[in-house]
């Protein structure tokens, strides 16, 4: 056959190859998988609080610390007053290597610097979003944020849900979809200017 | 035939030699000038990249006028790439078949044109980085576009018109790259091989290719009309007055007709003399293309004339007002600048010496492409600046940022026009071949 | 655009290359830190407010100040004050600025021997303050603004421990000829307080009611509460028809310096018909006829018989003593003329009342200035301390730079000024967000101011710097102990400090008191004002509404609320009336010279009808020199290093022969052509609306149903009507329900505005910045018009012959029904939503800017740059949380403030039930001191917006284009036959 028949081939494969590539390279970048083992075990914390141990062990309710999580726009994370309402006393706890994480706490208090934790559940700044609202209509605090009362360190984790209202494409937790798909199944609001004003 | 009196070319291998000797490697002077096309059209992407980072404060515009020369230079553009289908698939339903001496290069002109116009949508936006938004794509979001939006039916009008006229254009191309493969050797013969699809002038894939052509043709013909009047549309289902009536669609197919002829006549009189095709685009060719440009002049001018006539007869006070502005009030000129190039300048075509006379109807084509840039400008900016609130009435002006974007669309699709003539016969061989059969017989 | 560096330019390049890249990637991880000591009362996400004081004119209205995370962000009026009723001012509403004030001072300063002020520690700045005063003492001078609480006590005792009590209490506006009048006549030197509420007749010999002078907000709802239903009948009489005026309902402008022979032949003819016994004083009226008076002031007979009239028949008429405006060579006796005019009518007792008077008798003025300036000069005075004051600026005439130049001056300015720039040692004061204090502008009417915000720079208050003094210099025993703060509650302690604190002070005033005429009223000097100069124009110096004698002028927002005039932004401008421009051969934006005998300025010219042909009218407040660290400093936004000129140097210093008051209206000046021409910032390129029935206004025989034919049809009709008003374009216009246009059955939001109530003043626009984070954009973009206001209040000046009406019309989002910016947006970035609200998502947004095209009202902004970029430290600290701050390339409007709606609505959906008529409260609404604006539901009928809309006055702007606006206005009025509507 003459050389025009064959070019084409070799054309059509490398194509398609490319393309290849593309779509996965462009479907990571999509943060289809967002999730690096690092994160699964969550990051690690100016201190290696536990909520496992407060949460569960110690029975401590979520609204103790959190206070403002069932009255205002933000659950809140306790002023470092509140943990050395406790930790003032409370100078070593059952589990191993408590006494050198409740020192750091001290530390911190004494040099009356705060604690720079780092921020696992994040949304962006164009949405409003109300943490009242949420619990006064009976969202358990497990629902966004996991099983947090069982963890050692938290983290987000990894929840996807496939909405038919977004051809199943899988929208991750704390993403808009993820958000809809409650808020839909839930009847509240489906109104833009419910959470970006 | 008779007013022609020039050489024509006596047997078929004659076709061959003159058309494929583009094929020979480019003179410096072309390199040069591809070079200068590449450096303005490096300067329009800097200053993208300027009102990118800063914001489109860098343009000229404010409030009122929101749109200026961005939509403006895309409605011009679509304009342009009108002429080429027109050309192709109308006249080739028509039979008419002077056509095909020119069809190559009007196909190139409106792949080119409506590549360039599809950039400008993109440019104009404030957040061009969100481009995506206007895609009805599933996204987890479970978002979807707004279809009531003209600029959502624009999305897919300008879309569908390029795969159509890329695809026209690559099949004519077939029998043409075929011939050039078998005669070059270097790198281009992979290009021409791949573009040829294995093409060997069988008599089977001969009807294929008619065929398709047709079909194509038969595809492609509803798209003139309907690609700018959608386009047209962005102004005529909006509120403003000078850009809230029913005459929009019509005018803007003439006007594209109109524009992209002119366009067609301003590229290819160049081309015919660099490349010595006196003998293939006759001036026939250029009697034809003068009788359509006076046609739809003549058809525009009316249009203009109507749209006056309405304002008045409306008895809308916001409509006449605008229309006042149009003529007497800030832009004026813009307005008879319009006016004098697309109505008075053609008037001499209605001569047939004019006509033939291929440098005055290049210069009348000139005229004619500064007078439809024009026409898209005083539909919107006058319309903008003039609207309901005289507290909101505004003055435009346009920064450079845009005037070099504006240049660089130029630039761009020249660029492209030029790399098409070295690379690709701008004549169709085989229908110009037909042709010459035809006129044989016709002996 | 703004200037490309070399880092910019790498940016750029790099964005060039990996634009594509970047959409990938993974947010920076953030950080999340709690407090320290959780403050009680201060919760993450949930405001709170505090009532307190705003400190930026005399007034001194009571506010409630809103805090989130420990930081101002929004104030408003305090609904318990007597005074500011729940309402601010433009000024009021932008004074958080002074708290939040880039080019603040950082810390103290000193002279350095190079004669550079240089900073310097609290503890040095403290010693040279105390050496300097033992080494002065008994030739210390203190030059402060009014103050009425702690601090001016405070300050009396220090210079009567040093033994050097030269005390000097300068206000620009300082209302000397009214005093003096009244002592005259009364043998009271006290302001009265005019009672606009309880007048059906108000007369303005050029007091700017609304917008300076006195109180402006009481004055402005009393005005508003008297004209409601088209009550009170209004007449301004002044060679310049501003703010004040123009809401008026008729304008009389006597040839300048005439005033006086307008006011007493009102007297004249309006004691003879009242009977009223001045005493010796009616025999020299006797010469003051109305011919006379019509032939000097140019005014026709009829029309002062008509205004005679009208204010014998008044029940309760009103007239105003002129306003530092009109203030000329013969203010006293002007004063004295009007308060004769009021006591002949008995307006006295009636809407004239002594007591509670403005808490002013102790305020100095000009004189005062003139002879501290001379003893300076003399070195009679050693020291100077300087606070709340700008003589340098204020009264260039006097001086007293170079009389400040051989004294040790200290400056307690909280940021610099001209004065400031040559102090010696300038130890800053807190702003009044961020210090104690208290005031009583009215008698037995005292408010507190307390702290919200912790000092955003090394600043310390005043009070507790003289303390301190006080003490190094072993003289602390006369003066209270501890602390300023404790000072303040020792001297509230008798009215309980802690619940004063909580109401925001003690309100209650001093009883009335009844004055009768005394025999000093005979000696009254009566003569017209003197103009000085050569030069065959007529010089008008005016107060700004925005920037008050020019304290305000380092505010950027409000140097970018329009003029309520001329509607142009950022400068000073020479008004001239188009006669007088013709004859000049200038046109607007051409520069003038114009030379005085005190000074020259070059100003462009602005050209409307609403100032008498002879008068060339220019703002005060502008001009400040540009002093670093200084007030806005030029690169800030743009800006040239100087914004417009001080009007003040072109006064040559001429006092009021009586009070001593500084003549404003004494000046002829001289105006040439200097062939340059500005591009001017104008916000409104044109006053004429063409009849298009923008700012639509009805007669009163049509309000009160006589006229059938004038009458609007009612709104709920159904039926087609003609445009109910002449100048509406007739065009077929549809009656519709808003309800209809919303799919919620609860709400459908809408709002009423009332332009027979509207007076233009700006404070809405000014409310409306503050609680939606928009941002100030600065000169070069409003003239490329790019301004970003959500309201614009738009001027139209109509004409009946030689009579001009000026309206107004507040223009925002009208949340249209069928809106046409929502259909062609492509990505739904605003659309309507169930409960009517035209919806904008900025985060949705790409900027196509279709939808502002397609507006008709012409109310969306966008972002044509990262403003947030333009905020500098710690500007961004007064940014409203509970609203997104807008990035570049997306396009904004007015949101019906859907933050405070999503607030009832959280508050109703807690406690199971639905939000409550009047629960939501828009910023424009919140702060109207006209009460123009109601904000409300449409689904419920019971809603004072429905109740409005039904009003015979409603209409809807360009209603004929079927856009089912939820923003219905209600014509204005017009009373009596000619002026203002």
């Amino acid at each position: 056959m003459p050389p025009a028949m064959r070019i084409p081939t070799r054309a059509v494969v490398s194509f398609c190859a490319l393309l290849g590539t593309a779509l996965v390279v462009g479907a990571t970048a999509s943060g289809l998988y967002d999730y690096t083992d690092d994160e699964l075990s969550g990051p690690e914390q100016p201190i290696q609080f536990s909520h496992a141990v407060h949460a569960s062990k110690l029975g401590i309710e979520c609204l103790y610390c959190h206070t403002t999580a069932d009255k205002g726009q933000h659950a809140t994370i306790p002023a470092v007053s509140v943990c050395m309402g406790c930790h003032q006393w409370v100078k070593e706890g059952a589990s191993p290597g408590s006494a050198e994480e409740i020192a750091k706490l001290h530390e911190f208090y004494q040099q009356g610097e705060s604690i720079p934790w780092l921020k696992i559940h994040n949304l962006p700044e164009h949405v409003q979003f109300k943490h009242f609202r949420h619990s006064h209509a009976g969202v358990e605090c497990q629902t966004c944020h996991g099983p947090v009362e069982s963890m050692n360190r938290v983290w987000l984790v990894p929840d996807t849900v496939l909405r038919p209202s977004s051809a199943f494409l899988p929208a991750a937790k704390l993403e808009m979809g993820w958000c809809m798909n409650c808020h839909l199944e839930r009847g509240a609001a489906d109104d833009c200017a419910a959470c970006h004003y | 035939m008779a007013a022609i009196s020039e050489a024509v070319p006596q047997t078929a291998d004659q076709y061959n030699e003159d058309i494929l000797a583009v094929l020979k490697p480019p003179s410096p002077l072309y390199v040069l000038a591809v070079l200068g096309l590449l450096g303005l059209v490096g300067a329009g992407v800097v200053a993208l990249a300027v009102q990118t980072y800063f914001g489109m404060g860098v343009t000229g515009l404010m409030h009122p006028v929101m749109w200026g020369v961005y939509i403006t230079t895309f409605v011009f553009w679509v304009g342009i790439a009108h002429a080429g289908t027109l050309i192709s698939a109308i006249l080739f339903l028509f039979r008419a078949s002077w056509r095909n001496a020119i069809n190559r290069g009007a196909e190139a002109m409106t792949v080119f044109a409506v590549i360039t116009a599809g950039l400008f949508p993109l440019i104009h936006l404030g957040r061009l980085w969100k481009f995506y938004y206007m895609f009805p794509y599933p996204n987890q979001r479970g978002l979807w576009t707004n279809f009531k939006s003209p600029l959502e039916w624009d999305v897919f009008a300008v879309g569908t018109y390029t795969i159509i006229s890329i695809l026209f254009f690559a099949v004519g191309l077939i029998p043409d790259v075929a011939a050039a493969r078998d005669r070059v050797t270097d790198w281009r013969r992979h290009l021409y091989g791949i573009l040829a699809m294995g093409w060997r002038g069988t008599s089977e894939q001969w009807r294929h290719h008619s065929r398709a052509v047709l079909h194509l043709s038969g595809l492609a013909t509803p798209l003139v009309l309907s690609v700018h009047s959608v386009v047209s549309w962005d102004f005529a289902v909006s509120l403003v007055p000078g850009w809230h009536t029913t005459i929009f669609a019509p005018y803007f197919v003439a006007g594209a007709i109109f524009s992209g002829m002119a366009m067609v006549i301003t590229v290819l009189v160049p081309v015919r003399r660099a490349f010595h095709l006196e003998s293939y685009i006759r001036l026939e060719h250029f009697d034809n293309m003068g009788k359509f440009i006076v046609l739809t002049s003549t058809i525009v001018g009316y249009s203009y004339a109507v749209e006056f006539f309405m304002a008045w007869y409306s008895a809308n006070p916001y409509e006449q007002m605008s229309f006042w502005h149009r003529a007497f009030g800030d832009y004026w000129w813009a307005t008879w600048i319009m006016i004098s190039c697309n109505i008075l300048v053609p008037l001499p075509l209605w001569i047939k010496r004019v006509r033939m006379h291929v440098p005055t109807m290049w210069v009348i084509a000139i005229f004619i492409n500064l007078g439809m840039w024009f026409e898209r400008f005083v539909i919107i900016t006058t319309g903008l600046s003039h609207e309901y609130s005289p507290a909101a009435w505004g003055y435009y002006t346009p920064s450079w940022v845009e005037l070099t974007i504006l240049a660089a669309s130029f630039a761009w699709f020249l660029m492209l026009f030029m790399i098409f003539l070295r690379l690709f016969p701008v004549i169709a061989i085989q229908e110009t071949k037909e042709l010459h059969y035809h006129r044989a017989e016709g002996h | 655009m703004p200037e490309i560096d070399r880092r910019d330019f790498l940016k750029i390049v790099g964005l060039s290359a990996g634009a594509a890249a970047t959409a990938a990637c993974r947010e920076p991880v953030e950080k999340i830190v709690p407090y320290l000591n959780q403050p009680e009362e201060v919760t993450p996400g949930i405001a709170s407010f505090y009532a307190s004081t705003c400190r930026e004119c005399p007034a001194s209205c009571g506010l409630i100040v809103k805090t989130r995370e420990g930081r101002p962000i929004k104030v408003d009026g305090n609904p318990a004050d007597p005074i500011s009723q729940g309402r601010l001012c433009v000024r009021g509403q932008a004074s958080l600025l002074r708290t939040y004030d880039a080019s603040r001072l950082a810390g103290p300063l000193k002279r350095a021997a190079d004669g550079n002020l240089v900073p310097t520690t609290w503890e040095d700045g403290l010693s040279i303050l105390v050496d300097k005063l033992r080494e002065h003492s008994g030739k210390v001078a203190f030059l402060g603004g009014l103050e009425t609480g702690t601090l001016d006590g405070l300050i009396d005792d220090l210079l009567a421990a040093i033994g050097s009590p030269n005390r000097v209490r300068f206000e620009p506006f300082a209302y000397e000829s009214l005093r003096k009048a009244n002592e005259q006549l009364f043998g009271t030197a006290t302001v009265p307080q005019f009672r606009f509420e309880r007048a059906d007749l108000i007369v303005s010999f050029g007091a700017d009611w609304q917008e300076t002078w006195l109180s402006p907000v009481k004055q402005q709802i009393g005005y508003a509460e008297a004209r409601r239903g088209g009550k009170a009948f209004a007449v301004y009489v002044g060679p310049r028809l501003g703010l004040s005026g123009a809401d008026m309902d008729e304008w009389l402008a006597p040839v300048p310096g005439t005033e006086m022979q307008l006011a007493l032949a009102l007297l004249r003819e309006v004691a003879l018909v009242k009977r009223a016994d001045l005493g010796a004083l009616s025999g020299r009226l006797r010469s003051q006829t109305t011919a006379g008076a019509a032939e000097a002031t140019g005014i026709p007979v009829e029309r002062i018989r008509r205004l005679a009239r009208r204010i014998a028949d008044a029940d309760a008429p009103l007239a105003l003593p002129p306003g530092n405006e009109m203030q000329g060579s013969n203010a006293t006796g002007l004063a004295a003329a009007v308060q004769l005019l009021n006591y002949a009518s008995g307006a006295i007792g009636k809407t004239v009342v002594f007591g509670p008077d403005h808490n002013l008798e102790r305020l100095g003025g000009f004189s005062d200035l003139k002879n501290l300036a001379g003893r300076l000069r003399s070195k009679a005075v050693g020291m100077l301390l300087v606070h709340g004051a700008n003589p340098v600026y204020a009264a260039p005439a006097l001086g007293f730079a170079e009389a400040m130049a051989s004294t040790f001056t200290v400056s307690f300015a909280s940021a610099n000024d001209e004065t400031t720039a040559l102090a010696d040692l300038v130890l800053p004061d807190h702003t009044p967000y961020e210090s104690w204090g208290d005031a009583e502008p009215l008698r037995g009417v005292r408010l507190l101011q307390q702290p919200t915000v912790r000092p955003l720079r090394d600043t310390r208050a005043t009070g507790d710097v003289l303390l301190e003094a006080a003490r190094a210099l072993g003289v602390g025993e006369s003066l209270p102990a501890g602390s300023f703060k404790d000072a303040i509650a020792a001297r509230w302690a008798d009215v309980g400090f802690d619940q004063a604190l909580a109401n925001g002070g003690v309100f209650n005033p001093a009883p009335q008191r009844s004055v009768t005429l005394s025999a000093g009223a005979a000696t009254a000097a009566f003569e017209n004002a003197k103009l000085s100069g050569e030069g065959d124009l007529v010089l008008l110096v005016y107060p700004s509404l925005g920037l008050y004698d020019g304290r305000s002028a380092r505010f950027a927002t409000l140097q970018e609320v329009p003029n309520p005039v001329t509607k142009l932004v950022w400068g000073s401008y020479a008004e001239l009336h188009p006669d007088t421009a013709a004859r000049l051969g200038v046109e607007f934006g051409d520069v003038l010279r114009v030379t005085s005998e005190a000074g020259q300025l070059e100003l462009p010219v602005v050209v409307h009808e609403t100032v008498r042909p002879e008068v060339i009218a220019i703002e005060a407040g502008q001009g400040h020199q540009p002093v670093e660290p200084g007030a806005p400093d030029p690169d800030y936004l743009k800006l040239r290093s100087q914004i417009g000129a001080n009007a003040f140097t072109l006064l040559s210093g001429k006092t009021d022969s009586e009070s001593g008051a500084l003549a404003w209206l004494s000046a002829k000046v001289r105006a040439e052509k200097t062939g340059a021409k500005l591009l001017m910032p104008l916000t409104q390129p044109t006053f004429d609306q063409e009849g298009r029935g923008i700012a639509q206004a009805t007669t009163m025989a049509a309000v009160l149903g006589l006229d059938a034919g004038n009458h609007h049809a009612p709104a709920h009709g159904g039926e087609q009507h003609e445009p109910p008003y002449a100048d509406a374009m007739h065009l077929e216009t549809v009656d519709f329900d808003p309800a209809d246009d919303a799919r919620s059955p609860d709400y459908r939001w809408g709002m009423v505005i009332d332009l027979d109530a509207c007076t233009g003043c700006n404070a809405c626009v000014t409310a409306c910045v503050q609680e939606n984070n928009i941002f100030t954009i600065g000169e070069e973009l409003v003239r490329q018009g790019r301004e970003m206001h959500w309201i614009r209040l738009e001027r139209y000046v109509e004409h009946h012959g030689d009579e001009i009406e000026v309206r107004h019309a507040p223009m925002l989002c009208q949340h249209c029904g069928s809106a046409p910016c929502e259909p062609v947006c492509p990505v739904f970035a605003t659309y309507h939503n169930d409960e009517g609200l035209n919806v904008m998502v900025p985060n949705r947004c790409i900027g196509t800017r279709y939808c502002a095209n397609n507006c008709s009202y012409k109310v969306r902004r966008f972002n044509y740059f990262a403003y947030d970029r333009f905020l500098r430290e710690p500007e961004q600290l007064r940014l409203n949380p509970d609203v997104t701050v807008r990035s570049k390339g997306v396009m904004e409007k007015c949101t019906f403030c859907v933050q405070r709606i999503s607030a009832a609505k959280d508050q109703a959906v807690i406690e199971g039930r639905k939000v409550r008529d009047g629960e939501v409260i828009p910023a424009c609404a919140q702060t109207c001191p006209s009460q123009a604006i109601t904000f409300g539901n449409h689904k419920d009928p019971a809603s004072r917006v429905s109740k409005q809309r039904a009003d015979g006055r409603a209409y809807w702007v360009f209603q004929h284009l079927n856009t089912r606006p939820a923003v219905t206005y209600l014509k204005s009025i017009r009373r009596g036959e000619t002026g203002k509507a």
